[in-house]
């Protein structure tokens, strides 16, 4: 080695290898230690999901989009093609792309929502049948109500977020991952059947509480098919606070007609425009 | 820093690939460190593989915002701290002077492979204090600022910036010197 005043170059330029037959041995033995900890433990833990979800004592129809919008995206990286010794957005946002439009719809109530990933419109069907078009691209914001003969388009308000915050591929990636925590939530998996096909079964508790998220996941895509929110009652009862179906539509309503708004309601400004 | 989240959360549903891969890709990193800080190849090699038993026992625990590396260099200075406290309980003896012996004795069968330039860096960092050691290494080989070096050696940062100017000062001086003693010759 030249002699240097560079102190970095003799760190970067002093190198260490490995013996590849001891290698094997230490990282069995790591491997093994990762096998005793998931067997004593087969719970872990499913992130994000407190944070998104549970912190709000009214869990919202909107928020459980963004947790499965979030997961949709989490699942295909952690089951689908992409390799984790090769993960880059890139990928991720390829992936994503084949999953342009996510149809939800609340299984205990009327809503209903339609989210576009690739033109970034967001749909929704509220509980008293308003129906809202979110068009991001445009920032076009159309209302209808059902006690209105008129639609109204105002700008999309500039705190707004497409899916609650994830506007796009990269960004559900890391408004995901940004937001692991390990809060004391523990997961187990189970396997099951869910309106006649196979699912795994992703249930999400903590000790001192009484809720129960689960999440059913369609084995053979992948993707969830149902979200489900429980509170036990202090009687022992159990209360089913959110209950969500989701499929992934080809295409989506074109626009607030096609979601469910009489065609002949003209479209104006709003009063307040 | 986005594969490093993704191999977290992986880990954290209990993917053993997603571990192995963790351990691919820092065991060279947490080995250089751990011999630059210990000198002895053996102990550092303990170190390394304890953090790395530790981590796969710790899925649950972990988190997994923040530097993956950067938290897997933290925990080998941690472990290497406490070893050397704990020595330092049960023996009187110098542990630098215990590592070299350790280090002549030769080992049963080596992980770490060290490179010339890295057994000349190693002998030349065993020989400055082991505060002003730390400093340097991480800073150089564990990329830690001076704020996070100053937290976890529980000092200020000018106590370690001045540790650092010290210790950058001797290991010149050693390293130089040893090269231009090689060239006399």
């Amino acid at each position: 080695m030249k002699p240097t005043d560079n102190i970095r170059e003799y760190f970067d330029n002093a190198p260490v290898d490995t013996n590849p037959r001891m290698d094997a041995t230490v990282l069995g033995k790591v491997l093994t230690a990762h096998d005793k900890a998931n067997s004593k433990d087969s719970a872990v833990l499913r992130p994000g999901t407190r944070s998104m979800i549970m912190r709000n004592a009214k869990t919202r129809f909107a928020v459980a989009a963004a947790v499965v919008a979030a997961a949709v995206t989490g699942m295909y990286v952690l089951t689908g093609s992409v390799d984790g010794t090769s993960i880059t957005i890139a990928q991720v946002r390829d992936a994503m792309q084949e999953l342009d439009w996510m149809h939800m719809s609340n299984r205990t109530g009327p809503e209903v929502a339609w989210y576009s990933f690739a033109s970034k419109v967001q749909i929704a069907v509220d509980d008293e049948g308003a129906i809202l078009y979110l068009d991001f691209d445009t920032g076009k914001h159309l209302r209808w109500d059902p006690s209105s003969a008129t639609i109204y388009e105002s700008p999309i308000d500039e705190a707004r977020q497409f899916a609650s915050g994830i506007s796009g591929p990269s960004e559900v990636v890391d408004k995901f991952f940004g937001s692991l925590e390990d809060d004391g939530w523990e997961v187990t998996r189970d396997l099951g059947t869910y309106d006649g096909r196979k699912v795994e079964i992703w249930t999400a508790g903590q000790k001192a509480s009484t809720s129960v998220v689960t999440m059913r996941i369609d084995a053979e895509t992948k993707l969830p098919v149902c979200l489900t929110q429980t509170v036990k009652n202090p009687d022992g009862t159990v209360h089913v606070q959110t209950d969500v179906g989701f499929d992934y539509p080809a295409t989506g309503p074109a626009d607030i007609y096609e979601a469910g708004a009489p065609r002949s309601a003209p479209i104006k400004p709003a009063p307040d425009q | 820093m986005m594969e490093d989240r993704l191999l977290i959360w992986k880990f954290k549903l209990g993917d053993r690939d997603a571990l192995r891969r963790i351990y691919e890709k820092y065991k060279n990193d947490l080995l250089k460190l751990a011999i630059a800080l210990v000198t002895d190849v053996n102990v550092a090699e303990d170190v390394v593989q304890d953090v790395f038993v530790s981590l796969a026992e710790s899925a649950n625990r972990i988190r997994a915002r923040g530097n993956l590396r950067r938290y897997l260099m933290t925990c080998v200075a941690n472990r290497i701290r406490n070893r050397r406290r704990d020595r330092r309980r049960h023996e009187a003896a110098d542990t630098d002077e215990a590592d070299c012996v350790a280090c002549a004795s030769g080992r049963p069968e080596e992980w770490a492979i060290l490179s010339e330039e890295l057994a000349s860096l190693s002998d030349a960092l065993a020989r400055i204090p082991y505060e002003q050691r730390e400093v340097v290494s991480l800073h150089m080989q564990g990329d830690m600022t001076f704020r996070q070096i100053a937290r976890l050696q529980n000092a200020s940062i000018n106590t370690v910036q001045g540790r650092y100017r010290y210790g950058m000062n001797r290991l010149r001086f050693l390293l130089n010197g040893e090269r231009k003693h090689e060239t006399d010759r």
